[in-house]
């Protein structure tokens, strides 16, 4: 799948995943995947959807929140949503 | 506010006041909390939420609150009917409107007895419940109206979404977060309504149906039965009220031993004894208000004032905007909307012994308190804004019984207590006499015929009676100034003194009046027009020509 989702769209789902799991500003999330991650738990997992809802002005539904497990597919989700 | 302003904002709070409060719905309200935390800061408040373990509402309710803990009721649908859930997968068999219509009413009355509670409404859409459609959306406009009989404020539709709350349990989308969150802050910071102390109760037709000054102690209502019976479910209400410690007061228009005839009387539910002072006088609601929470040492706020009339209401709402006004209902069906605003204002959560000796207490405090005569405010803007039209019929020809039967019923605003016959009428108007009715609307409705007025052929008013159901509002200024500009304008009215028209006694302190002694009180027929010419121009007046 080619990604359509625009740079400024990346960086802001960049900032919106270091602020959900509180990383520094300079850390890459690109690769930060749900089985990698600790804190990403169930609770996390509602609060990053209603994250990315509240800054993309979207509503994810249950198979979309379902397939975020990772930034990657999150920005899929994202792109889907946007297009 | 988006997630990442709501982060910018925290990382920039430098701390404030502590704002601590329950947060109670349903779903998970984990995503809010960054929201509202952010919210609060910007008013520079400290939020800390305590919030209910995932779909624990319903024994949340069921607990007795934390003393002093403000709480935050955000509720859906299924909160009210459990049954609506789209989580639960929905009912296979049809329902039964007034089964879940029973559910819904017992969570409403457990929140109403929530003293400290505010409550958010989202009206998320209801999966059809009942066999027919048009009764599961009267269903979900009755939840919506049971929400708002609690004072419910109802935030957008839009913030709910489906695929979210299946997902995550979160019925707020993520892209309404902030702006509810403003709401759920907003709610927190609001003083609660709860908290009164004090239930001021006006008497005709709140307490009793009728007008005693008028109906007499016989023919005013308070039994369970007929035009009586709300009036008794009230009494019974503020009865229990009173065994939970909420101090009763009564503020009428009326003599005072004419007030307290039914309430020493034995027959009511409720006797003078329950009440900590009844304040019976012509001075202003809001004077006599005033003066009791200055004898009880309460601030106002601590005051719930009910009455059935408009003009009083905006009088003490102008005048006291503390003290929380409701207005006594018209119709039987509007009686458990104010009942349940009543059970919320003064609930609490335990019941002492010191609670329910509180009015024998105050009583003894407040011994002897005499009525306050002051005036009040200016109502003029509100009468105004009540488009207000006084028809005057002249009954001189024709069918004159409704204006006959109104000088013999009428005790309070009426000139000398005189009953009169149709014969003894008829020959006033025979001698070249006139006979004047008057009946008022204004924009909420007709009040039918208030006024009648007997004038001889000589000018002399020998009758003249309004309905208390009128009064404040300036019609026997209107109707006299109206009847002064006419040809023939009445010079002289015959007036007596009756141990229950002190209304009419005061309308004629007026400067235009002169008494002499003899029971004629002269007219300046010139000076009245011109002194209540503001009075006339409150109304629209429809007249049957230049009498």
């Amino acid at each position: 799948v080619t990604l359509v989702l625009d740079t400024p769209s990346i960086e802001k789902l960049q900032r919106v995943f270091r602020a959900a799991f509180d990383c520094e500003d300079s850390r890459d999330m690109s690769a930060l995947r749900q089985v990698d991650e600790p804190l990403w738990d169930s609770l996390m997992h509602v609060s990053l959807v209603a994250a990315i809802e509240s800054e993309f002005d979207v509503v994810i539904d249950v198979v979309d929140s379902l397939a975020i497990t990772s930034f990657e597919s999150a920005a899929a989700v994202l792109d889907q949503q946007l297009r | 506010v988006t997630f990442l302003q709501a982060k910018a904002i925290l990382r920039e709070f430098k701390g404030g006041d502590a704002l601590p409060f329950l947060l109670a719905m349903s779903g998970t309200s984990a995503p809010l909390d960054l929201f509202v935390r952010a919210a609060a800061a910007q008013r520079q408040r400290a939020a800390s939420t305590r919030t209910l373990a995932f779909n624990t509402l319903g024994q949340a309710l069921r607990d007795v609150p934390v003393a002093g803990e403000r709480e935050i009721f955000l509720l859906m649908p299924w909160d009210f009917v459990r049954e609506a859930d789209w989580r639960t997968g929905l009912p296979t068999g049809p329902c039964d409107a007034q089964t879940l219509k029973t559910e819904g009413q017992l969570v409403a009355d457990q929140l109403a007895r929530r003293p400290l509670a505010r409550i958010l409404y989202l009206p998320a859409p209801m999966p059809p419940l009942l066999t027919d459609p048009g009764e599961d959306i009267a269903l979900a406009t009755w939840v919506h109206g049971l929400a708002g009989a609690l004072g419910a404020e109802t935030l957008p539709a839009e913030a709910f979404a489906l695929g979210g709350y299946l997902a995550t349990g979160c019925p707020i989308t993520g892209a309404s977060m902030g702006r509810v969150a403003e709401h759920i802050v907003a709610a927190a910071l609001r003083t609660p309504l709860a908290g009164r102390k004090v239930l001021v109760t006006d008497l005709d037709n709140v307490l009793w149906s009728g007008v005693v000054a008028e109906d007499g102690i016989d023919g005013i209502g308070f039994r369970p039965e007929g035009a009586g019976y709300r009036h008794f479910i009230y009494q019974r209400f503020l009865s229990k009220l009173r065994g939970e410690g909420v101090l009763l007061a009564a503020v009428s228009r009326n003599d005072e031993d004419i007030a307290l005839e039914p309430l020493r009387s034995g027959r009511m539910p409720l006797g003078e004894s329950d009440f900590v002072a009844v304040l019976a006088s012509y001075g202003a609601k809001s004077a006599q208000i005033r003066k009791l929470g200055d004898s009880l040492n309460l601030g106002l706020d601590a005051f719930v004032f009910v009455d059935d009339n408009k003009v009083e209401l905006a009088e003490v709402r102008s005048q006291l905007p503390d003290v929380h006004s409701l207005e006594f209902p018209a119709t039987d069906a509007e009686l458990p909307g104010l009942l349940r605003e009543l059970a919320r204002l003064f609930g609490r959560s335990v019941v002492t012994a010191e609670d329910r000796e509180r009015t024998a207490m105050y009583r003894r405090r407040l011994q002897g308190m005499p009525p306050s005569q002051m005036a009040g405010t200016d109502l003029t803007e509100f009468l105004r804004d009540l488009r207000m039209t006084l028809t005057i019929h002249d009954r001189s020809r024709g069918d004159r019984s409704r204006v006959v039967q109104l000088i013999n019923k009428t005790n309070q605003f009426n000139l000398n207590g005189l009953r009169v016959t149709d014969d003894g009428v008829g020959r006033i108007l025979d001698g070249g006499g006139r006979l004047y009715g008057a009946s008022l609307e204004d924009r909420h409705g007709s009040h039918g015929e208030i006024l009648a007025c007997l004038v001889t052929t000589d000018g002399e008013i020998v009758s003249m009676v309004m309905s208390c159901r009128v009064f404040q509002r300036r019609v026997e200024h209107a109707f006299l100034g109206w009847l002064a500009t006419q040809d023939r304008a009445p010079k002289v009215l015959r007036f007596a003194a009756t141990n229950r028209n002190t209304p009419i006694q005061e309308f004629l302190i007026d400067r235009a009046f002169n008494r002499d002694g003899n029971g004629l009180v002269h007219l300046d027929a010139a000076e009245f027009a011109s002194t209540h010419a503001a009075d006339l121009a409150l109304f629209v007046i429809q007249s049957p020509g230049r009498a």
